[in-house]
């Protein structure tokens, strides 16, 4: 991977210092900026791309800690290691507290700092190496825009490039926000149909007793209100695909139906004699155990067979936590262009805050909690604050039920604004626009009296 | 004989260089490079009064 060299600021008042350093940091590939005073050094790293920073404890106008807590606050990026004549123990353990890559005593071991540095530097080009390649080296990785580096992904996409060009019918399983339909696109693009048209139909977005006219069509005068003949979503995926979302919950006669075109490839336009011949690959998608709904009879088993000809699984992203960096750095750059800040990325307290989060929403909440902080942030580099603030508090680990009750989204809305203004009700009232009596009202018929943040 | 604090990190500081510098030649310095023992005997002597700075009888005031 070719980049710019890496940058190593040095700060030390003493001349000789700078130059014996310098002197046995050329050999390590490190671009060397040399300050004798940690003030100049400080105004220019808005300026420059400091990667690592090497900085004398003691010096007279401005110590050692203070320009690391500078650096923390400017570069959160930037590895900082101290150097000091005399060890203390304070201060060692004070700028580890504040951050600092490590602790040297003067006479300099200088066989530890070359390695100090390679380490530095291999950190520093794998950072630049993810935000840089997110576009080429994770796309080539990736599949129709899904990145995933991790093993299982790579199983996942190699199975989907493998039974694309074939499958009449697949299944995507898989967590509420993994990725599934995604997946769908994947199968569509590499199939034979990619010239086709794409189409979506989502399970519960769709009111029951439309159901049916929405994916077959209907003729005119079939039902009150149908004032003319209109093709269902069926004949619309002609010779394309169609992806069927969240298909758990169709409602039994649409499962009936569903397998009748599926058998017989012919659809039936309510209110219409004869039947249309409809050439179509369907996708489904579900987050439920549909093996276990045959069983337990809420789901039709000879449907559930159909479909499962091809069982495609995208894992939670909790089981692929390796790709975290690469979604990260991607969803960075497309939330930074598109708010028009610069933004570089990620530095490593919110790199280390994503890795570690249990994501119960999977790509999608990492999604989601990238936009909220890109929209937030002033630019340069997002910081722990920066992501957590995107996150509701309270995670869990278990995915959360999924909710259509106005009610219950309503109850939790008032949840997630109240952790968010930390339980002061003025505040959550004045965001939810509402007032301060009627939030209590609220609260109260939701049974939610005592929460606060 | 205690030195100033000032002065004691200064010289320190000086024989670090001093001593890295030296460091640089004898990495730089073959195997069968006759200024090799030269080099080690000025590590040795700037490792020595390092020490000597370093003492615990010399922190205590």
């Amino acid at each position: 991977m070719s980049r710019a060299q890496p940058v190593l600021l040095v700060i030390d008042d003493e001349p000789g210092m700078l130059a014996l350093i310098e002197r046995v940091v050329k050999p390590t590939g490190f671009r060397t900026i040399l300050h004798g005073s940690a003030r100049e050094a400080l105004a220019q790293l808005q300026s420059e791309a400091v990667d690592v920073a090497l900085i004398d404890l003691r010096m007279p106008e401005l110590g050692g800690l203070d320009v690391l807590r500078a650096i923390r606050q400017a570069r959160p990026q930037c590895g900082v290691i101290l150097m000091t004549g005399h060890a203390s123990v304070e201060s060692a353990i004070e700028a580890v507290k504040l951050g600092a890559l490590d602790y040297l005593t003067k006479p300099l071991d200088l066989e530890r700092l070359r390695h100090l540095l390679a380490a530095a530097r291999e950190e520093a080009d794998r950072r630049a190496t993810v935000l840089a390649a997110d576009t080429e080296l994770a796309q080539r990785l990736g599949l129709c825009g899904m990145i995933g580096r991790s093993a299982v992904m790579q199983q996942l996409f190699g199975l989907v490039r493998r039974i694309a060009p074939h499958a009449r019918t697949a299944l995507v399983t898989g967590e509420t926000g993994a990725g599934k339909e995604g997946v769908a696109r994947a199968i569509h693009e590499l199939g034979p149909r990619a010239r086709k048209r794409f189409v979506t139909i989502n399970g519960p977005a769709v009111v029951e007793t439309l159901f049916e006219s929405e994916l077959f069509g209907h003729m005119r005068g079939a039902f009150t209100g149908a004032t003319d003949n209109k093709a269902g979503l069926f004949e619309a995926a002609d010779g394309g695909t169609l992806f069927l979302d969240e298909v758990g919950e169709l409602p039994g006669t649409v499962q009936a139906k569903l397998l009748r075109v599926l058998e017989t490839g012919e659809v039936h336009r309510v209110g219409a004699l004869q039947p249309r011949k409809v050439d179509v690959r369907i996708v489904a998608a579900t987050n439920r155990n549909l093996h276990a709904a045959a069983d337990a009879g809420t789901f039709r088993g000879d449907l559930y067979y159909r479909l499962n000809v091809v069982e495609l699984h995208v894992p939670p992203l909790r089981e692929r936590r390796e790709d975290i960096p690469y979604l990260t750095a991607a969803f960075v750059k497309e939330f930074a262009a598109k708010f028009g800040k610069t933004i570089e990325g990620v530095g490593a307290d919110a790199e280390h805050y994503l890795m570690q989060a249990p994501w119960p929403g999977n790509v999608r909440e990492l999604r989601n909690v990238l936009e909220r902080a890109c929209m937030m942030a002033d630019g340069g580099t997002l910081t722990a604050r920066d992501v957590s603030a995107g996150r509701p508090s309270a995670p869990s680990a278990a995915e959360p039920p999924r909710t259509d009750d106005l009610g219950d989204v309503e109850r939790e809305h008032i949840v997630r604004v109240l952790h968010e203004t930390h339980g002061n009700k003025r505040a959550a009232a004045s965001r939810l626009g509402i007032s301060r009596r009627t939030l209590y009202r609220r609260l109260e018929r939701h049974g939610l009296v005592d929460v606060d943040g | 004989m205690a030195l100033p604090p000032d002065v004691e990190h200064a010289l320190k500081n000086y024989l670090a260089i001093l001593m890295g510098f030296t460091e640089l030649l004898l990495d730089e310095s073959g195997p069968g490079d006759p200024h090799r023992a030269d080099f080690e005997e000025m590590h040795r002597a700037a490792a020595a009064a390092v020490k000597l700075l370093s003492a615990p009888e010399r922190t205590e005031p």
